[in-house]
């Protein structure tokens, strides 16, 4: 599916820049000065149109921003079919780059959510490309960071992790920081240290951020979280286990439990049944 | 007796926007007037004159969406969120007061007062946050913003205004509030605030029945988007009326007991 984000800032500007000159040139070039109520009447059509301008630009952004939202709550409901669909409507319509890249973060975490790591990992990459590049606004970086991080999971996940790390190193920057990226990262820095089999990071990794893991991860993830850092603890052993950290059950119902067996079935043993 | 000093009532100047916007207005006309009128006294410089004033316009919209996109607002704000969620308060309060010394948008500054109320709420200061969410409110209601961003926050902030004040226990109040939430450009994560306020208030009210139906409807939505500490109480509402005992840190069994009041005391107990 081809991909038709725009910039909307830049659009703006043009368009308004585009349509002051035309005014100036109509003002100039009919002989409007002379006439003081014909330049006052071209100057209201300048304003009007540059009021409609922003109306349509802002109408098509608020409508993304509306299927991301409605699709994120049909997510948490777990109504992840009516989800997606949502979503291609945002993904496939012509809407501003932020708006898309969001849409395709979302998807991403659908497809997460059922297991499907190969389609998450594309939907991310898209969010990646869709967030980066030239940007005139304030959240800048904000879905790179998100998408990032988890793209940075999902390969660590399925054993990518080369392009796990290598995603992971482009995420310290500015505009990339928001709570849940960075907690995301430390998910999939942890992951990552897991999958190389150094434990003794993972622990060290997930100890250093775990209030904000626990705070900012919804279930799933939280748990996933905290079973890494028992599993690797049980791995290093009682000497470790008593000198540096101790660890409480990590209870997980159904839902927590079969989402932990598919993205790393080595850890699943240490949950115990809510 | 609060934790923090959350707010001081000179950390809040006017928003700046509106000023700006008149002040905008003003030159704006002042300019044109002046360019009439120098193409009515050199008429064989008004093509000059006007393509001058097209490119002032265009440059000042141009410097305003560049000035506007180098703000440091956003990273600011999630330093903020960041602090708060790795649960150093002292730092995330400071920082919001610091934000709010500067010259703020009036969303913007609304978004900051979230920010300190969410920290209040955090360290069970519910007075505090009751009455921060209020400023926000007010700040947002009296500011002029899209109506998107003004739904966004709006909703937002009163979702956590009436689990403020539900933990506060002024019950009326926080339902009076929650009917606010329900707006149609509301965040996703609203829902699970209201949802999270109208438990707090059936479980307050003792209609543990009606708390059992809505922890039935809600289960899904709050496992899927709350944060832990959330979780934290909702488990404890699940567990009234029954033997089950819900073990947490001292300090969250006192922010969950202060919260759901004297029906979670039995259900909540603090183990290191």
């Amino acid at each position: 599916m081809k991909l038709r984000g725009y910039n909307a800032t830049i659009v703006w500007l043009a368009v308004v820049g585009t349509v002051t000159a035309l005014t100036c040139v109509a003002i100039v070039g009919c002989g409007l000065l002379q006439r003081f109520e014909l330049m006052v009447f071209a100057l209201l059509a300048w304003a009007i149109t540059n009021l409609v301008i922003v109306w349509a630009i802002g109408g098509n952004h608020r409508k993304g921003v509306r299927l991301n939202n409605d699709a994120v709550l049909l997510i948490t409901r777990g109504d992840l079919e009516h989800a997606n669909a949502k979503l291609r409507t945002a993904v496939s319509g012509v809407f501003p780059r932020d708006v898309v890249a969001m849409a395709l973060f979302n998807q991403g975490v659908v497809a997460v959510r059922t297991r499907d790591l190969e389609t998450a990992k594309a939907r991310f990459r898209e969010s990646v490309a869709m967030s980066g590049g030239f940007r005139l606004t304030r959240a800048r970086g904000l879905y790179e960071g998100l998408s990032g991080a988890q793209l940075a999971f999902s390969c660590a996940v399925t054993g990518e992790l080369d392009e796990a790390e290598a995603c992971l190193s482009r995420l310290d920057g500015p505009g990339r920081a928001s709570p849940l990226a960075v907690a995301y990262a430390a998910r999939a820095r942890a992951t990552l240290a897991l999958k190389r089999g150094k434990l003794e990071d993972v622990v060290a990794i997930l100890d250093g951020e775990r209030a904000l893991l626990r705070n900012a991860l919804a279930q799933n993830d939280a748990v996933l979280s905290e079973a890494m850092r028992a599993y690797a603890l049980s791995r290093l052993g009682d000497a470790y286990r008593a000198a540096a950290r101790t660890t409480a059950p990590i209870y997980a119902d159904d839902l927590a439990r079969a989402y932990v067996r598919s993205m790393l079935p080595e850890v699943e043993p240490v949950l115990v049944q809510q | 007796m609060a934790r923090h000093v959350y707010l001081d009532p000179g950390d809040l100047h006017p928003p700046r926007r509106r000023f700006q916007i008149v002040v905008a207005w003003i030159l704006m006309l002042a300019v044109l007037v002046v360019a009439w009128q120098l193409a009515q006294m050199e008429p064989e410089l008004a093509p000059l004159v006007f393509a001058l004033l097209a490119a002032l316009i265009v440059a000042a919209i141009a410097a305003a969406v560049v000035r506007a996109s180098r703000s440091t607002f956003t990273l600011d704000l999630q330093a903020v969120e960041l602090a708060r969620l790795r649960e150093d308060v002292v730092r995330a309060v400071a920082n919001a007061r610091a934000m709010l010394e500067k010259p703020l948008a009036g969303h913007q500054q609304a978004m900051v007062l979230s920010a300190l109320g969410s920290c209040a709420e955090d360290e069970g200061d519910f007075a505090e946050a009751a009455e921060i969410f209020v400023r926000a409110e007010g700040t947002l209601r009296a500011t002029p913003m899209s109506a998107m961003v003004r739904a966004q926050s709006l909703t937002l902030v009163a979702a956590r205004r009436a689990f403020a004040h539900a933990a506060l226990g002024d019950l009326q109040r926080a339902r009076a509030t929650l009917a606010t939430t329900r707006l149609r450009d509301a965040f996703p994560s609203a829902a699970t605030f209201a949802r999270r306020a109208e438990l707090v208030i059936s479980a307050r009210e003792g209609a543990f029945d009606r708390l059992a139906s809505e922890l039935r409807a809600s289960e899904m939505l709050l496992r899927n988007s709350a944060g832990w500490r959330d979780r934290m109480l909702v488990q404890a509402l699940s567990r009234v009326g029954t033997k089950d005992v819900l073990e947490v840190e001292p300090r969250l069994r006192e922010w969950i007991v202060a919260v759901a009041g004297p029906s979670v005391q039995d259900v909540v107990r603090a183990v290191e």
